[in-house]
């Protein structure tokens, strides 16, 4: 192989035509067999990054990743992981060729393929070595079905169109989703449109899969079915996988119905690699936690840690401190540094009324009955979660808790009828955050963003008074530094963080998270859900989140609901 | 009409639409959008979405028949037929007919035609350059996405409490975020797929112009000049 | 050939943002049909319905206008308007083709806006010039669409008033205004409207 680095990699089916259009050499072409074998061509075919700095700011200040070197071995599944903003997502985009193009500055530092320049190579043929997958399944189709979308990528790379048909079919078949061929992409799931997604890489025949946190939007079921599949293009047709990853269960195989497929795990750590070569379910593994990595074996709150672990877990120092607007500033709460008791034992929240009912709701969307009959008592003071599959409505059911959708039957939060309650009213009794922080932000800088809540709120002793208020609040939340930054400006974490700052000024005794730790690495999931956690105990919060996570809601809830078939039923 | 060719049956029915411009004939307007109709009742258009279309051009119509007669040009345009003595009526009818004759074009090739067909055929028949053709689509496969974006944005402004009208540069902020991020994500996931910069790839799909294509382009615009000087 | 000269600065990137601009810009439009049609229908009776469009008429350019803004460069604001139509067209308006075609003339009127500034200003002036060029050349092919032209002339002569004004107010100043707050995002970083704002305050106290 080291002879012909250039050589699109390819077996079986249409191997001749890869190089038709990208003016290659061709002629040399290495024909790897079921089974994985050929391990003497390895030599050259790896992907190396050797010391790469490279900054997102076109002055390459303040660099994302520095002097920094690894390597993958092909026909390896290798599952990156490690803590958010450590350039695990940086490193993938850099070994795809999509940085520096698209973004940042590659200061120096090579990144090769089988000795290539990757950047260097053109799209058309690059696609044949590396393919991507995306964390988010909606973003990455231009066209309308998966057929059109398969037939979009062989175009690409000039497949003959009598060909064309034959490798639509083997991608769709090898994925399992014949049936889903002509369906509008805008109507499949996010575990189809992963697999469409997939498909595409088969299609394509790229030699090395990239994927970016693929399972972070996605159901289990969906989830270790792609893992599968791709475990088995390593095995059968000589593929190399890069997975990035800060959840490791459904590449480690969490029980018998889902094997382990990783070869090897890297962790990253701030500061570059920690550890490469890891083997699942070696003792190694049990370090990563403490890198902010889940594994399946670790709870989310821990069940003895001592006051302040979490604090100590947090990559930003000093440990935010989330006060509640208004509130007393004695009663100010270092939230990180929660007592951190499990549900289970703590003393449950002193029993006031059920306040918060559900009764024969109904809800539509697009014309089309989505929940009907649902009836609910939560009880005030408590934290509620809603598990369901994707797709069963749990976001629906939210909305409609909210006041954001029309629903019949009645739903009293707080004592009122959501439908009644004044739209102006609404946001001091239910607070909803999105799954996204991005979707809820109303202004311009991080300040006004809580300064919004506060006027909104009102009751405040002039514009001073509101000022002093947002500091203490954002002093709290260790963001009043930012406080003249765009909110989008922030880290995904920060962004968490503003988020429900900005939403608990408003204090509403009733808050609705969608997915409140929707992909967060371990620190931030802890950090998130400690403060709720604190604002239920002492404030007498009532948390309803919803979760397709069962681990997050078993370490957490007070009470878990079940949203199934369009029924809700506590466990 | 499913069978044209798209991009003939785009510059057949845009010529057609010119032509009926510089007529001043109102049974013109009205036999081309019966025209329209029939065709599209001959290609099992659903009337569904037929009348989706039409109906507010037919609001639109009845509002500019209504600002014709109130405030019409002193004169008549065209020739006076010896049905409409009072030139308002006329010019209402004129200006109400010629938009539903545009719409009934406009409904015809929109129900007809597949909209990815007719990108595609741009890109080979018309050599609109690929970056083009496939951005395009690409931009339009995100409408759904994006209407239910904006209704999220404004029900997140109304759940803070806050008033957004319906273009106040507030609301459209986040919108545009997402606007340039989605645009940058779907540029990486269509070059990752090895969609290039260049123009080099093969077409599964073939369009030509055949016989009836071309007959079809030059045949309806004549067929309306001639109805035109006949009626007129 | 000039026009795939220019074409060749547009990347893939930049096209599909200004065709999702045009996007968000169909659904707007899909939310305010409500609205729209109220008005419509109250002013009917009078024979004043002809003025709602004109009246909204300042958000059809925006599109145009905003692409113009984030990529600073000629043909920017034609392409946008262009391809916006297009769209507009796949999702079925009524006008059909006719809807590309006058996507192009109040494109090349967007366009017209900036070349009077000699691509200088993409400020304020700037886009309220284009907004006002993209309005007139609107409305000149309306009069060859003969759209308008059977109406009295005052009523006319107010009908372009109400659409010059509706075009400062939305392509102008609105345009303005969000095309700022998008590059203080930072979002913009790779785009020549994000290139010349300053690097992100952080205050330390």
């Amino acid at each position: 192989m080291s002879s012909c680095p250039n050589n699109g990699f390819s077996d079986g089916v249409g191997a001749g035509a890869i190089d038709a259009g990208s003016g290659s050499s061709g002629g040399c072409r290495d024909n790897v067999g079921a089974g994985g074998g050929g391990a003497d061509a390895v030599d050259g075919a790896g992907l190396s990054l050797a010391k790469v700095a490279f900054s997102y700011h076109m002055d390459g200040e303040q660099p994302a990743l520095s002097g920094f070197s690894v390597s993958f071995a092909p026909r390896e599944l290798t599952v990156v992981t490690g803590a958010s903003g450590c350039g695990k997502s940086t490193m993938l985009y850099l070994a795809a060729g999509i940085y520096p193009k698209y973004a940042g500055s590659l200061t120096s530092g090579t990144v090769r393929l089988g000795g290539e320049d990757v950047a260097g190579i053109p799209p058309e043929r690059r696609a044949a070595l590396i393919g991507m997958m995306f964390q988010n399944p909606d973003l990455q189709f231009c066209m309308d079905t998966a057929e059109s979308e398969l037939i979009f990528c062989l175009e690409n790379i000039s497949i003959e169109r009598g060909e064309i048909d034959a490798r639509v079919e083997d991608a769709l078949e090898f994925c399992g989703i014949g049936h889903l061929r002509r369906r509008r992409l805008d109507t499949l799931s996010g575990g189809e449109k992963q697999k469409v997604a997939l498909a595409c890489l088969v299609a394509l025949d790229s030699q090395w899969l990239l994927l970016d946190e693929p399972f972070a939007n996605i159901d289990a079921a969906s989830a270790s079915e792609l893992a599968s599949r791709l475990g088995r293009l390593v095995r059968e047709r000589g593929k190399s996988v890069i997975a990035v990853d800060h959840k490791l269960d459904v590449w480690i195989g969490a029980d018998e119905q889902r094997p382990c497929v990783a070869n090897s795990i890297t962790v990253f750590g701030k500061g570059g690699i920690m550890k490469t070569g890891i083997r699942p379910h070696s003792a190694e593994m049990n370090g990563l936690p403490a890198q902010g990595v889940d594994i399946p074996a670790e709870r989310y709150r821990p069940p003895d840690a001592p006051a302040g672990t979490v604090a100590a877990h947090m990559p930003t120092a000093p440990a935010p401190t989330f006060v509640i607007a208004g509130s007393d500033p004695q009663s100010t709460r270092d939230v990180a540094a929660a007592p951190a008791h499990t549900a289970a034992s703590t003393t449950p929240a002193p029993a006031r009324e059920t306040f918060h009912r559900l009764d024969d709701v109904g809800v539509d969307a697009g014309g089309v009955p989505v929940l009907s009959g649902l009836c609910a008592s939560m009880g005030a003071g408590r934290i509620h979660a809603v598990l369901g599959a994707s797709g069963s409505g749990k976001s629906t059911l939210l909305e409609a808790i909210c006041g954001f959708r029309p629903y019949r039957g009645s739903i009293r939060a707080a004592g009122g009828e959501v439908s009644r309650i004044p739209k102006r009213q609404l946001c001091r009794t239910v607070g909803f955050v999105f799954q996204n922080p991005q979707d809820q932000f109303v202004a311009s800088t991080v300040l006004g963003e809580v300064l919004t809540g506060m006027k909104a709120r009102g009751g405040f002793a002039g514009e001073a008074a509101c000022l002093a208020e947002a500091e203490r609040v954002l002093r709290g939340a260790g963001l009043w530094r930012y406080r003249m930054l765009s909110p989008y400006m922030l880290s995904q974490g920060e962004q968490r963080r503003l988020a429900l700052a900005a939403l608990l000024v408003y204090r509403c005794p009733l808050l609705v998270c969608d997915e409140p730790t929707y992909a967060q690495d371990l620190f931030s999931l802890r950090s998130v859900m400690g403060m709720l956690s604190e604002l239920v105990e002492n404030d007498g919060l009532t948390l309803l989140m919803s979760t397709h996570d069962e681990k997050l809601a078993r370490d957490y809830a007070h009470h878990i609901w079940r949203l199934d078939g369009g029924m809700l039923c506590e466990d | 009409m499913r069978r044209l060719n798209p991009v003939c049956k785009f510059f057949g029915i845009l010529a057609t639409a010119v032509v009926l411009s510089l007529f001043y004939v109102p049974m013109l307007n009205l036999g081309v959008f019966a025209a329209c109709l029939l065709a599209a009742a001959c290609s099992r258009v659903p009337l569904r979405h037929a009348c989706a279309i039409l109906l507010p051009a037919l609001l639109i119509a009845v509002g500019m028949f209504f600002s014709a007669y109130h405030f019409s040009a002193d004169t008549a345009m065209g020739a006076h037929s010896g049905m409409f003595t009072d030139a308002r009526v006329w010019n209402g009818l004129l200006l109400a007919g010629r938009l539903m004759g545009f719409a009934g074009l406009g409904m015809l090739f929109t129900l007809t035609t597949n909209q990815i067909d007719f990108i595609r055929a741009l890109n080979t028949q018309l050599k609109l350059p690929a970056r083009f053709a496939y951005g395009i689509i690409a931009a339009w496969g995100m409408f759904p996405r994006m209407a239910r974006e904006y209704s999220k944005t404004r029900s997140s402004f109304r759940a803070r409490g806050l008033r957004a009208g319906f273009v106040s540069p507030a609301l459209l902020l986040p919108l545009l975020v997402k606007s340039v991020r989605w645009s940058e994500s779907m540029a990486v996931a269509m070059e990752s797929k090895g969609f290039g910069e260049t123009d080099t790839r093969s077409h599964y799909y073939e369009f030509r112009a055949k016989a009836a294509d071309i007959a079809f382009a030059v045949l309806a615009p004549a067929a309306v000049v001639m109805a035109g000087v006949w009626l007129g | 050939m000039v026009a795939e000269r220019i074409g060749r600065k547009f990347e893939l990137k930049d096209i599909i943002m200004i065709g999702v601009i045009g996007v968000l810009f169909a659904a707007v439009y899909l939310a305010t049909t409500a609205l729209w049609t109220i008005l419509q229908a109250a002013l009917t009776p009078f024979g004043a319905a002809t003025f709602a469009v004109d009246i909204i008429y300042g958000t059809w350019f925006m599109a145009g206008s905003l692409s113009a803004f984030i990529l600073r460069k000629p043909a920017a604001a034609f392409i946008a308007e262009f391809l916006a139509s297009i769209i507009e067209m796949l999702m079925g308006n009524f006008g059909g083709p006719m809807v590309v075609l006058f996507g192009a003339i109040q494109g090349a009127g967007n366009e017209v806006g900036f070349v009077l500034t000699g691509y200088r200003n993409f400020r304020l002036l700037g886009m309220i010039l284009s907004g006002v060029m993209a309005a007139v050349f609107s409305f000149v092919g309306e009069i060859f669409a003969g759209t308008v032209e059977l109406l009295s002339p005052e009523i006319v002569v107010a009908k372009l008033a109400l659409r010059v004004a509706s075009a400062v107010v939305f392509t102008g100043v609105i345009s303005w205004l969000a095309g700022k707050g998008l590059a203080r995002t930072g979002v913009l970083k790779s785009y020549p409207a994000g290139a010349d704002v300053p690097r992100a305050r952080i205050l330390e106290d």
